[in-house]
């Protein structure tokens, strides 16, 4: 009998908590700017872990790190994730950083603690709630190759030198326009006199 | 349970994922000057415009990684940045010319 008013006492102290919280957060209003609260990680990361199926949880990367698998990762990676997760994989764009929550420092343990099989449930299913997509089809569990090249790639992410970041620089998805800014900003770095560009341009 | 219940209470506490943009600036022109924390730009239109920099800001030089103490007055510079509160710049990248072409 205690314990069934304990767990009432518990469940009325949260639902009080939550409404005072929920009261707060309503009359600030929501943004997407902030960062989310301690509450709102707790509850992200149990969510995910529970959304995990099992099967997924063991498996291992079918691919081995070889220079090939990890320049086909890269290259779809700068072509496909790059835009919201940066290509040093920080998040650090400006996508990246008007999405709620945002994209996960890869580089860090959060990220590279994971198993293969967790990061691959994650492209393939994406993360609700969030502004990561599913990116797979309805395959049988871990066939997708590409998805799994993305995994080597992700743990390459912690050491990527300067000449893969300029590589992926040159693969990321461009407009047509900032194709021609580019080549503009590169003629004037060679030296060239500037033709018609913009010399403080704004991008969203 | 409680753990439960405060995931269950918790989630529904969470908001919808919001899609922004940024608004990042492209800095073109010639170094005047340049100090710690800042470089100082006279643009190609004739404008000069501060930017900050940072321990972030990556400062590059065709395909090599430099630093700020390779940035000097006349270089050639694209500078990508963002603005920030009271109109500051705050480089994120900075790409220098070859020194021969200042």
């Amino acid at each position: 009998m205690k314990a069934i008013k304990l767990v009432g006492v518990v469940f009325l102290a949260f639902l009080i908590s939550g409404a005072v919280l929920g009261w707060f957060e309503i009359r600030r209003g929501f943004s997407a700017r902030g960062t989310p609260s301690l509450v709102e990680k707790f509850a992200a990361i149990s969510a995910r872990k529970l959304a995990l199926p099992y099967d997924y949880r063991q498996l291992r990367n079918p691919f081995p790190p070889s220079p090939e698998n990890l320049q086909a990762g890269m290259e779809h990676f700068s072509d496909h994730c790059a835009t919201c997760h940066s290509n040093d994989g920080s998040g650090d764009t400006p996508f990246g950083r008007g999405l709620y929550p945002k994209p996960p420092d890869m580089r860090r343990a959060e990220t590279q603690n994971k198993s293969d099989g967790e990061l691959y449930y994650t492209i393939e299913n994406g993360v609700r709630l969030s502004g990561m997509p599913a990116f797979g089809e309805e395959h049988a569990v871990g066939e997708d190759a590409d998805t799994w090249k993305l995994v080597l790639f992700i743990r390459h992410i912690t050491n990527l030198n300067a000449d893969e970041l300029q590589q992926m620089e040159r693969l990321n998805p461009k407009t047509e326009e900032e194709r021609q800014e580019e080549e503009q900003e590169e003629r004037f770095l060679r030296g060239e006199s500037p033709q018609g560009q913009s010399n403080q341009s704004h991008h969203h | 349970m409680t753990r439960r219940l405060a995931v269950v209470l918790s989630i529904a506490l969470i908001t919808i994922s919001v899609f922004a943009h940024g608004d990042e600036q492209h800095v073109i022109g010639k170094v005047t000057k340049v100090t710690q924390s800042s470089v100082t730009v006279q643009t190609t239109a004739d404008t000069s415009v501060e930017v900050m920099v940072t321990s972030d800001t990556k400062f590059t030089k065709g395909s090599a990684s430099v630093t700020l103490k390779d940035l000097q007055v006349g270089d050639r510079v694209v500078i990508h940045a963002m603005p920030m509160k009271g109109g500051m710049l705050m480089a994120h990248t900075v790409q220098i010319g070859d020194a021969k072409t200042r």
